[in-house]
């Protein structure tokens, strides 16, 4: 785990390049006058590297990534680099099914992937949003008509935070579950809405995202999901790294528990 | 100038006059119709699809118009209740007279109230599969994929199965794969199941599900079904094939062609055939290929 951040923001000079890279992965970006150009190297295998932030090494391979550029009338020297959650909720499992018994309190973490953004500054207009690793699509709902389309897969739900990995590609999210309901809860998935909680960066540079609570009724079906208005207590010094994607006033949100839990 | 006067008095006094106002009014009528539906859908534009939005536009359009051919009527003096009893016989006899186009505005109707599927849904009817660009009183009009412009009646379209595919989200792509009597089908279904998840477009749930549906003439046949997001419903179907077909030539999964086996008489060892090249024969025949003027054609025959 990195203990410098990666993100913030950087001067470049004209034909000045700069490269982020985890391992074989690698996303570059140069200055031109009157454009910018964008390379991104991506690889198959998630890897738990720690981030570079540098000159693009010369064993690159940049002739197999994407490539892209973007046109500017007169291109600004200062770039602003931030890492996001994901742009749809995330799906995580634990490893096995976990029942939570009747009138009890479990507190699980979540690690889900962090995109890539780039914003020219001081107008702030995007000129990249990318995930370092791509999770795979999934559909989360009761029924093949009824749900909403998610990310999974390269995530995991722990219930004791030792065993989570600290990358800096993945931010975590502490989940805490109260069931009042007379039922046990089983929780196969968890659809962690990570579109509407915030970035916090801790003082190793380690991400993580507001803490969420679900308040299971007694005997409703519905349940409250609340979000914390606050980073978590994990998270030791704390800074607001960004802001959710989709921006939402209300800290109490009742969805449906097929809406969360499966 | 009396002339004009006179001449004006003249054309008041008859019918052309009426007439002449009636068009006049008929024709504003039309033109302020036509602009008040327009800026009505302009204003609900961001409430309504477009569908709805074709609705809205034809239902205010038509409602003024057929107040403005009211009042037109009226004013060149004729009765309107002679016209609806008129209009009663004049429709039963229209009715015999244009009973497709009947059924087919009745159907439209049906098809504007059931809203089975609305404007820029993809839809299959029959061997026609096409992006709904219009749903008329009469028709429906379709873009096929290959850029045709197709035009179904309404009546057709009630009376046959239509399949929206775009109603749901995602879309099921069924795989059919065949491979050889010898291969171990575990292997191949761990291998499939392991693509699967590896493949970013193919959804984790609903999960892929391996179906052997039986034992074919050369090969076991399975069916893998692989669930994507509907717009990459293609891609995933070329990607998973692609992949899946890369995979068996690197584990050496044979994906086997009909095979025919020879037997002479019982369930013994197989008919031996064996090719033999008979160096004379093959110059025959080569220089029979090159020389065809020398080859007598068979008139008898």
């Amino acid at each position: 785990m990195a203990e410098t951040a990666w993100w913030g923001e950087f001067m470049f000079n004209l034909k000045q390049q700069r490269c982020w890279r985890l391992g074989d992965r690698s996303i570059i970006l140069q200055r031109f006058e009157n454009e910018w150009n964008s390379w991104n190297l991506e690889s198959d295998v998630e890897n738990d590297e720690d981030m570079v932030v540098g000159e693009p090494v010369e064993d690159c391979c940049i002739e197999q990534a994407k490539f892209g550029r973007y046109l500017q009338q007169s291109t600004s020297e200062r770039i602003q680099v931030l890492p996001l959650l994901a742009d749809r909720s995330v799906v995580a499992r634990p490893d096995t099914p976990l029942t939570l018994l009747a009138g009890e309190k479990a507190r699980l973490y979540v690690s889900t992937p962090i995109w890539f953004s780039a914003k020219l500054q001081p107008k702030g207009e995007k000129l990249l949003d990318l995930p370092f690793w791509r999770p795979s699509d999934s559909w989360f709902g009761p029924s093949t008509r009824i749900g909403q389309i998610c990310y999974a897969k390269y995530t995991a739900a722990r219930i004791q935070l030792t065993n989570i990995e600290k990358r800096a590609h993945r931010a975590i999210t502490p989940i805490t579950v109260i069931n009042n309901h007379s039922e046990s809860l089983t929780i196969e998935r968890i659809n962690v809405p990570v579109t509407l909680l915030h970035l916090y960066s801790d003082e190793a540079s380690q991400l993580w995202t507001t803490g969420i609570s679900v308040h299971r009724g007694s005997h409703i079906d519905n349940v409250e999901l609340h979000l914390d208005k606050h980073a978590p207590v994990e998270a030791i010094s704390s800074v607001l790294v960004s802001n959710p994607r989709v921006a939402s006033e209300q800290s109490i949100l009742i969805r449906s528990i097929s809406s969360l839990f499966a | 100038m009396k002339d004009i006067i006179a001449f004006i008095d003249l054309l008041k006094a008859s019918h052309l006059f009426a007439l002449c106002q009636a068009l006049l009014l008929f024709i504003i009528g039309f033109i302020i119709a036509k602009l008040i539906s327009t800026a009505v859908v302009k204003l609900a534009k961001h409430k309504l699809t477009a569908h709805g939005q074709l609705f809205l536009k034809r239902l205010v359009f038509y409602g003024l118009l057929a107040l403005v051919t009211i009042s037109a009527l009226d004013n060149v003096g004729i009765d309107l209740s002679i016209m609806l009893g008129a209009a009663g016989i004049f429709t039963v006899a229209l009715g015999f007279a244009s009973q497709t186009s009947a059924s087919n505005l009745i159907s439209g109707l049906f098809l504007m109230i059931e809203r089975p599927f609305s404007i820029t849904d993809v839809i299959k009817v029959n061997d026609i599969t096409g992006e709904v660009i219009s749903i008329d009183l009469l028709s429906v009009k379709l873009r096929t994929f290959d850029n045709l412009f197709v035009r179904i009646p309404n009546e057709s379209m009630i009376k046959s199965a239509v399949t929206t595919l775009t109603k749901y989200p995602i879309r099921r792509a069924d795989l059919k794969i065949g491979i050889a009597y010898k291969e171990d089908i575990e292997k191949v279904r761990n291998l499939l199941l392991d693509l699967a998840s590896k493949n970013l477009i193919c959804l984790e749930e609903p999960a892929p599900v391996f179906i052997l549906t039986g034992f074919g003439s050369s090969s076991i046949d399975i069916q893998f079904s692989v669930w994507s997001r509907r717009e990459n419903f293609l891609a995933l179907k070329n990607s998973m094939y692609t992949e899946i077909k890369n995979a068996f030539d690197q584990q050496g999964i044979e994906i086997p062609f009909p095979h025919v086996s020879l037997y002479a008489g019982t369930a013994t060892a197989a008919f031996p055939v064996s090719a033999t090249v008979n160096d004379n024969l093959n110059g025959k025949a080569e220089a029979s290929a090159t020389e065809p003027s020398q080859i007598e054609p068979n008139t008898k025959s």
